[in-house]
């Protein structure tokens, strides 16, 4: 039989999960996320830079992101930067084919930039949204 | 020329285009398809069926329709709604920062078409090859789907054959992780899916497997059909496993042939629940 611990997607957990590195929220965007998603990483994510620590979102456990999410990241880097927070975007092995793919499509990976370590997008996110 | 491998309508709502991925997820392990040719397309049809969440139907709800063919060398997704067609609209200013469904469809098809017109609906048709060194010509060759109701669940209809099982688990797998059933109970969801698709195809019209699954809160109902008279029992015989008295259809908490008003085709339902 077909494995349903095989098959990709929503199967794995998707919940938001904020762990913190010194001063910085990093968020892990596990699983699948689109237009289901959107609206409660768009909530957390404003929450968080309301609270006024640097934020790094980590995909390394992200395995789609669609065009919602995209809109999603960059309104709240804009809202961070305005604040005067560091707000950095770090991918990792584990990251998805697709997460890959559409981030160089866009040209978000070098615009964002897309950090390929979490270190280094903390190490940013800490020195303030300079660019 | 190419043959028509899946289709599926679920109602045009956000939470089931994951469903649709993993439908193609399927379809993909059976072609062997490169995994990135999968992944571009996964996003490509994710934008186009969102596009007709947010935009068909103005507000009610309505089908989303994917009619997947391929000809062993380019898989063609069709994603077709039947609302009042694309209006022009100035863009809402809380997209206005991004508009980029498009783009992204453009950028990782091999080639796309969009179809329709007012009150015809419209019809996003992608097209992207199975292997990425492959120079292929894009032959799109899309039959008309059915009727326009707004299905109350997921319906697929798939060619017999190599494609049934991949694509039927996962789609049986994701409505059962919804619906919050258990790993085990998930994996008996997805015993029942294989066998009926070990099932003989010739007890199936035109060698298309017929899959309706209405998702509730905590069970998923399974329809299969329509069938040849008697191959509802043949399929619950096919169950019983050899030595040990057991059947699958123990599994289940409800089955029951429905015959077809003039006599003919038939329709196994089976109701699975989260926990027993």
């Amino acid at each position: 039989m077909t494995e349903p611990e095989r098959t990709d997607g929503r199967l794995q957990e998707n919940e938001l999960k904020v762990e913190h590195d010194g001063g910085v929220e990093i968020v892990l965007m596990p699983g699948e996320h689109d237009l289901t998603t959107a609206a409660s990483l768009n909530d957390r994510l404003a929450a968080l830079v309301d609270g006024g620590s640097p934020v790094v979102i980590d995909l390394s456990q992200t395995s789609f992101i669609d065009s919602s999410i995209l809109r999603v990241l960059l309104e709240a880097r804009r809202l961070a930067h305005e604040a005067g927070i560091g707000f950095d975007v770090a991918a990792g092995d584990g990251t998805g084919e697709g997460v890959t793919r559409v981030l160089s499509v866009t040209g978000l990976d070098s615009t964002l930039p897309v950090f390929s370590s979490r270190e280094d997008a903390v190490k940013k996110a800490s020195s303030g949204p300079g660019a | 020329m190419n043959a028509a491998v899946l289709r599926l309508t679920v109602p045009a709502r956000a939470e089931n285009v994951g469903v649709i991925r993993q439908a193609l997820a399927g379809l993909a392990e059976a072609v062997e398809m490169d995994s990135g040719a999968l992944a571009d397309l996964k996003t490509a049809v994710t934008e186009a069926c969102m596009n007709v969440v947010r935009h068909a139907y103005d507000g009610h709800e309505g089908p989303l329709e994917i009619h997947a063919t391929h000809n062993g060398e380019l898989m063609t997704v069709s994603v077709r709604d039947r609302g009042s067609g694309i209006q022009p609209r100035p863009t809402e200013p809380a997209e206005a920062s991004l508009r980029i469904g498009l783009p992204l469809i453009a950028a990782l098809s091999d080639a796309f078409e969009i179809l329709g017109g007012v009150e015809k609906g419209t019809e996003i048709r992608i097209h992207k090859r199975i292997w990425v060194s492959e120079d292929v010509e894009a032959d799109g060759a899309a039959a008309d789907g059915a009727g326009p109701a707004a299905p109350s669940g997921t319906d697929m209809r798939i060619a017999a054959g190599a494609m049934v099982r991949p694509v039927l688990a996962r789609v049986i797998a994701i409505l059962a992780a919804r619906a919050d059933f258990s790993i085990d109970r998930l994996s008996d969801a997805v015993l029942i899916g294989d066998a009926v698709s070990a099932h003989a195809a010739s007890d199936f019209p035109d060698e298309t497997v017929g899959i309706k699954i209405e998702d509730e809160e905590s069970s998923l109902e399974v329809r299969i059909g329509p069938l040849a008279v008697g191959a509802g029992e043949r399929m619950l015989g096919e169950m019983r496993i050899p030595g040990i008295g057991a059947s699958l259809a123990q599994l289940v908490e409800e089955t029951r042939i429905e015959t077809g008003e003039d006599g003919g085709a038939e329709h196994l339902v089976l109701r699975i629940s989260q926990g027993r």
